[in-house]
């Protein structure tokens, strides 16, 4: 007992005296330790590893361009919140809609939506026209999504079937951005059957969620968390009154911080590469063009017959149709006008020139497997006043055009009058 | 103390454990358990599948010792990547030889457990010895990925028909994904035809990271990563040569686990209520038990017909399997074992509860819509021994019952196609 006594007191003495000697080495390098700058010593420590922690994803900033988009699990993303919902309750009305209404569901990229709601009206007009539709209404459902491109169209006909959609026709109007944004993803590493490089790098790039980036991420947060229990420690029990245990206690906070770092860095790391070399992009693939170009026309190619598939099994009649598009040589005279405000990039350009025709080989191939396909390429051959108003998109004067080619084939390609049901 | 008394005491010392490891091994094997370092580690595997199966446990010596990470795919929704090898590989798309016939088997993890190892083994070895492919050889091709549920196979078959894929025949293995998973999707407030919650609120929405988060979330990363450092420790060290030390290891991955579970669940419900109703959810459905599970047998059914529409559309032979599941009542009498091993969320048995009965319904009328539709959840009904280790998935001997039982429909089907076929060439 009186052994162990001394030992303590002998303990006890040799800490006050190491205190001492401490303060006083200090003292004798200018640098006399005080309470006060223990503290602020410590709080300096710390303070970088309080600050924000990265989020996994970062939501878009109302100033991004494609902000207002959504992710979808099946087909990239969608165009905003609210069109999820749309298609439920379009859906339910289908379900509960009166017998005479023939449902046509256009789809496509940003032509046919312009085309659907322009020209919707007008080829609807010209259908009921027909005697087949005698006493029915027929309406148009506008499922054209601002540059949208095989296989997104034929993973939103089987996502709008599942929600249990019903049209009675399906118009696939397509072709522009396959040989355009096709060749731009090329460019770009992405892969070329991906949605379009600049939405799905905003919205496909989920940032630090696997791997090395989230055990980075956890370890920051947990290097924070044990900096904050020796702090608040050292706080309690007054360790910045000592010489001795203030400095263990900065030490200890500076070996996390050093830990910290070292996360903060590797997280960083593994941000990156998974920017610079993510899994977002895709798989690998061929990047020659002409590869490419393969790649995308038989893609094209197959989501058609994919949908005529989904289509004939549900009695739905599918026609698909080449749009026309101005850098299509040969498809239109061109208007000065149309000209100048229609320059596209050279990688668009260049995948228009090359992939049409491509894209009208492989239409042929297209009704070879029974799929009613119109080449719409060369509607406006003849049409010598302006019709485009950019690159790509015609005004409601070319979508005319193009719905009276559209309802001319559609009636011609209705197997029985029985059909229409 | 005499050197004589040392020594014994040493000796005894050493004798001990080699008698308490003699004994423990000699009253396992009385209980027909018999012992050995192999399949301690087959069994070390088991009990981490559930972190495997989440992608957060590295084994050594394993095919998928490079970290699987999970992504966002635009068509699928997630998708896995094993270190450098991507799910969809341009070996894929190779046919090696006219005389080859290429199954191509998608579902969850079950469909991919069955495809990788000794279901697809003795499936090939049934179909070989059967005349019909006399002269063929059999390459069964896995895509079940684990969590998968419609319609995420049939956005991947449409996928891969969209890259040029064409196999010979489709087989699709699903049900349990799609009740179980659907139903927790419904019950996080997710639509149940969405990807399964963990994957697609991580991935999909745009995350959060509160400091609360981040605690629970290194609470479940600390288990897995604790789990990892044994597990591999065990496997390179002798230990598990030992019976009692082997048991030893098991019994503290068996806790750990459970504290994963645990703490994973607590991470999915703070990490639901932080992320809010942002439209990663999905649109508006249907929250009641029955309104959900009864747009997922029908979406399991539109799913179905979709592919079976796509394959026959290229001349590609269709099998739809419902895949047999523990908590479907009456679908096997369940060991002790089984029962202790087999416990999975509720939200899961009360969506396998609900739901198979509907399936099996479902599965009749797409029998009648011609369907090649084989209902086996009820393969393992006479089985009295063991099969599942998990609450959904079973080892070899299971595997090779269901095998059998495809076997059989496989061919079933093919006779049928060739007796009605007009000599189309195929």
């Amino acid at each position: 007992m009186k052994r162990g006594l001394l030992v303590l007191l002998g303990a006890l003495l040799g800490l006050a005296l190491a205190e001492g000697a401490l303060r006083a080495w200090l003292a004798a390098k200018g640098a006399p330790h005080r309470a006060r700058d223990a503290e602020a010593a410590a709080a300096l420590l710390i303070a970088p590893m309080l600050g924000p922690i990265p989020k996994p994803r970062s939501p878009l900033g109302d100033e991004q361009p494609w902000s207002g988009h959504v992710l979808h699990p099946y087909y990239g993303f969608e165009e905003a919140a609210s069109t999820l919902g749309q298609v439920v309750i379009e859906a339910r009305a289908q379900a509960e809609a009166e017998p005479d209404e023939y449902r046509v569901l256009v789809l496509g990229g940003s032509v046919a939506g312009m085309f659907a709601s322009s020209a919707g009206d007008h080829l609807a007009a010209l259908l009921e026209r027909d005697p087949r539709f005698a006493g029915r209404r027929v309406v148009c459902f506008n499922h054209g999504r601002g540059s949208f491109k095989q296989p997104q169209m034929l993973m939103l006909l089987g996502w709008l079937l599942q929600l249990g959609y019903r049209p009675h026709a399906v118009i696939e109007i397509d072709g522009f951005n396959e040989a355009a944004i096709g060749s731009s993803n090329r460019e770009q590493g992405l892969h070329p059957l991906f949605p379009a490089f600049a939405p799905w790098a905003m919205l496909g790039n989920p940032g630090i969620s696997e791997g090395d980036g989230l055990d980075g991420l956890l370890e920051i947060h947990a290097e924070r968390r044990r900096a904050e229990a020796i702090a608040r420690t050292a706080a309690q029990r007054g360790h910045h009154h000592s010489a001795l245990l203030s400095r263990w206690t900065l030490r200890r906070l500076a070996r996390c911080r050093q830990r910290w770092f070292a996360a903060t860095k590797r997280c960083s790391e593994a941000l990156a590469r998974e920017q610079d070399l993510g899994t977002w992009r895709g798989p690998p693939f061929d990047s020659e063009p002409i590869a490419c170009r393969i790649q995308v026309t038989r893609a094209w190619l197959e989501s058609s017959r994919s949908m005529q598939a989904l289509c004939r099994a549900r009695g739905i009649h599918y026609l698909h149709v080449l749009q026309p598009t101005q850098h299509d040589p040969g498809s239109k005279p061109l208007a000065p006008a149309e000209i100048a405000s229609g320059r596209l990039s050279d990688t668009w350009e260049e995948g228009i020139r090359l992939g049409y025709p491509m894209l009208r080989a492989a239409g042929r191939h297209l009704r070879g497997f029974g799929v009613n396909f119109l080449d719409a390429s060369g509607v406006f051959e003849r049409v010598s006043e302006p019709v485009y108003v950019d690159g790509c998109h015609f005004d409601r004067h070319g979508s005319r055009i193009l719905a009276e080619r559209i309802a001319e084939v559609f009636l011609a390609s209705l197997p029985e009058p029985g059909s229409t049901r | 103390m005499s050197p004589k008394s040392i020594a014994i005491a040493l000796t005894s010392l050493l004798a001990a454990p080699l008698a308490l490891e003699l004994g423990y091994r000699a009253w396992t094997r009385a209980g027909g358990y018999r012992y050995s370092a192999s399949s301690a580690r087959n069994e070390i595997a088991l009990v981490l599948s559930p972190l495997r199966n989440a992608r957060v446990v590295r084994l050594p010596r394993d095919e998928e010792a490079e970290l699987t990470v999970q992504f966002l795919h635009p068509y699928l929704g997630v998708e896995y990547k094993s270190g450098p090898r991507w799910t969809i590989s341009a070996e894929l798309f190779s046919k090696r030889s006219e005389a080859e016939y290429t199954v191509l088997i998608l579902g969850g993890s079950v469909s991919g457990l069955f495809a990788s190892g000794r279901g697809a083994q003795h499936l090939r070895e049934l179909l070989r010895a059967d005349p019909l492919f006399a002269g063929r050889t059999v390459r069964c091709i896995n895509q079940g990925r684990g969590g998968f549920k419609q319609p995420q196979q049939l956005m991947l078959l449409s996928y891969l028909f969209a890259r040029g894929f064409l196999p010979d025949m489709v087989l699709e293995i699903d049900g349990f994904n799609e009740v179980a998973l659907s139903n927790d999707n419904r019950a996080r407030g997710l639509h149940p035809l969405y990807p399964s919650f963990i994957p697609w609120a991580r991935l999909g929405s745009s995350g959060a990271a509160s400091p609360e988060l981040l605690d629970a979330q290194l609470a479940t990363w600390r288990e897995w990563r604790g789990a990892e450092r044994l597990a591999v420790s065990a496997a390179e060290s002798p230990w598990l040569h030992s019976a009692l030390l082997g048991r030893w290891t098991l019994w503290r991955l068996r806790r750990m686990r459970a504290r994963w579970a645990e703490a994973q669940l607590s991470y999915m419900d703070l990490f639901d209520s932080e992320v809010g109703d942002e439209p990663w959810r999905g649109p508006p459905f249907d929250e009641s038990l029955d309104g959900a599970l009864g747009q997922v047998a029908w979406a399991w059914k539109e799913s179905s017909l979709a592919m079976r529409a796509q394959c026959a559309e290229r001349g590609i032979d269709y099998v739809h399997v419902l895949q047999p599941t523990l908590h479907d009542q009456g679908s096997k009498p369940v060991t002790e074992e089984e029962l202790r091993t087999g416990g999975v969320l509720e939200s899961w048995s009360e969506g396998v509860r609900s739901g198979y009965p509907l399936l099996r319904k479902v599965g009749e009328e797409l029998r009648e819509e011609g369907v090649d539709f084989l209902d086996l959840s009820r393969a393992f009904s006479g089985v009295e021994e063991s099969l599942y280790y998990d609450g959904c998935h079973f080892g070899d001997r299971g595997n090779e019952i269901l095998a059998e039982r495809i076997a059989e429909g496989v061919l079933a089907a093919l006779e049928r196609e060739a007796a009605g076929r007009t000599g189309d060439g195929r």
